[in-house]
C-alpha cells in the first residue's frame, strides 16, 4: 500500500523544485531587467537618433517669422491605441492644412523619446505618456506650447479627434492661443 | 452641485474608457477571471468585484494625492507606473498562476476540512481581489496614463475634488470587469445546473483562473521585459 506512495513522492518533489527554480528565475530577471536596462535590447534595434536635441536648432535654417510646431511623441514600445493616434494627428494635419505645409509655416513630426537626443523633450514639454504637443514659434524661437491630452478621450471617434487636432491647430496658425 | 454631477458622469466615462481601451485587455482578462472564480456564488462575485473595484480607487485616490500635493510630478510617476510596474507584474501573475493552480505551496491559507480556515480562505480570497485592484491599477498604460493624468488630474483639481473624482474613476474602471465577472460566474453556473455538473464546473474554474494567470504573465513578461512589440 505504501508504494504508489514511494513512488510518486521523488515526482512531486522533484516538480516542486523545478516550479520553484522557474519561479525564482524568473523573478530574478522580472527584477534586474526593471532596475535598469528594460528597453535595451528594443533601443538597439531603433536607428540611431536624428532628431535634434533642441527645438530651435532643428529649424535653424527656416526663419519664418511666424510658424507652428505639430508633434507626435511616443516610445519604443508601442501600443494600439498609440499607434492610431500618430495616424489621426497625421491625418488631421496633412489633410487640413496643405497649403501651410508646403509654404513651411506648418511642420509635423513624430519622435520617439526613447531615442537618447530626444529625451529632453520629456522635461520640456513635461510629457506623461505618449503625446500630442503643438508649439508657437516666433523668428525661430519657441513661445508658447501646448499639450492636447483630449486625444485620449476621443480616439475612438475619428471624426472629433481630427476635428480637435485641425481645430487647435489653425488657433495656434492664427495665433490665438487657449 | 451640477457641476459636481457632470464632473462625477465625466470621471465614471473616464474610468469606463481606460478600462474598454485595448491596452489594459490582459489584466482586464484576468481579473474578470480572479472575480468571477466563485461560480456557485453570485453574491461573492459582486462582492470580490466591489472589493476589486475598491482596490483600484484607494489606489487613484493616492497616487491622485501624491501628484496634486506635488509630493511627486506626474512625469516621474506616470513614466515609472507604466514601466517598472508593468515589467513586475509579468512575473507576479505568473507566480500567482502557479500558486492558483497548485504547483507551488505559497504561504497562503490552504483548503481545509475545518470550517474555520475555510472562512479565512475565503476572506483572503475576497482581499486578494482588493489586492489585485491595487496591483492592475498601478500597472498604468498609455491610455489610462493619458486619461488619467492628463484628464481626470485636472478635472479634480478644477472641481476641487481630489478624493471623490478620483474614487470614482477607479469605479469605472472596474465596472466593466464586475459586470463580466458576473456574467461569466452566472452563465456558468446556468451551464453547470443544466449539465447537472455545477461542481465540475465550479472545480474547472481554479485551473482555469490559474491558466489565465499564467498566460496573461507569459504575454505581458514578453513585451515588458523581453521588449516584443506585439502590435
Amino acid at each position: 500500500m505504501t508504494l504508489p506512495a514511494a513512488t510518486h513522492q521523488p515526482h512531486e518533489a522533484t516538480r516542486h523544485s523545478l516550479l520553484r527554480a522557474l519561479v525564482f528565475i524568473l523573478l530574478l530577471f522580472g527584477l534586474s531587467t526593471g532596475g535598469t536596462a528594460l528597453p535595451g535590447s528594443a533601443r538597439a534595434d531603433v536607428p540611431a537618433p536624428k532628431a535634434p536635441a533642441d527645438t530651435t536648432e532643428a529649424f535653424a535654417d527656416t526663419k519664418a517669422e511666424h510658424r507652428v510646431l505639430a508633434y507626435y511623441f511616443y516610445t519604443t514600445q508601442r501600443c494600439t491605441s498609440c499607434r492610431k493616434i500618430e495616424a489621426y494627428t497625421a491625418e488631421a494635419i496633412t489633410t487640413g492644412f496643405v497649403e501651410a505645409i508646403k509654404d513651411s509655416v506648418l511642420v509635423f513630426q513624430a519622435i520617439n523619446v526613447d531615442e537618447e537626443a530626444n529625451e529632453h523633450f520629456v522635461k520640456d514639454y513635461e510629457l506623461f505618456t505618449k503625446s500630442v504637443i503643438i508649439a508657437d514659434e516666433r523668428s525661430g524661437k519657441q513661445v508658447a506650447w501646448k499639450n492636447l491630452p483630449k486625444v485620449w478621450e476621443l480616439l475612438n471617434d475619428k471624426e472629433k479627434f481630427i476635428r480637435y487636432i485641425q481645430d487647435e491647430t489653425r488657433a495656434y496658425l492664427a495665433g490665438k492661443r487657449s | 452641485m451640477t457641476s459636481l454631477l457632470v464632473g462625477i458622469g465625466t470621471a465614471i466615462w473616464l474610468g469606463i474608457l481606460t478600462s474598454i481601451s485595448p491596452c489594459p485587455l490582459a489584466s482586464n482578462v484576468v481579473a474578470i477571471s480572479f472575480v468571477g472564480r466563485s461560480v456557485g456564488s453570485p453574491r461573492r462575485v459582486v462582492l470580490a468585484g466591489l472589493l476589486y473595484s475598491i482596490g483600484r480607487s484607494l489606489t487613484y485616490v493616492l497616487v491622485g494625492a501624491l501628484v496634486v500635493s506635488s509630493v511627486l510630478s506626474i512625469p516621474s510617476v506616470s513614466f515609472f507606473l507604466q514601466e517598472r510596474m508593468n515589467q513586475i507584474l509579468g512575473p507576479l501573475l505568473i507566480l500567482i498562476g502557479i500558486g492558483i493552480m497548485g504547483w507551488l505551496r505559497l504561504p497562503l491559507p490552504t483548503w481545509n476540512v475545518s470550517q474555520a480556515i475555510q472562512q479565512r480562505t475565503a476572506r483572503s480570497g475576497l482581499a486578494g481581489a482588493g489586492l489585485l485592484g491595487v496591483l492592475f491599477a498601478l500597472s498604468f498604460c498609455p491610455v489610462s496614463a493619458g486619461l488619467f493624468f492628463g484628464a481626470l488630474i485636472p478635472l479634480a483639481v478644477n472641481s476641487n475634488s481630489r478624493v471623490l473624482l478620483p474614487a470614482v474613476y477607479g469605479i469605472g474602471t472596474g465596472l466593466p470587469v464586475v459586470v463580466f465577472a458576473v456574467l461569466l460566474a452566472m452563465g456558468a453556473q446556468w451551464i453547470g445546473r443544466a449539465f447537472s455538473a455545477l461542481t465540475k464546473v465550479e472545480k474547472a474554474a481554479r485551473p482555469v483562473t490559474g491558466a489565465v494567470f499564467i498566460l496573461a504573465g507569459l504575454y505581458l513578461t514578453v513585451i515588458h521585459i523581453f521588449g516584443v512589440n506585439l502590435t
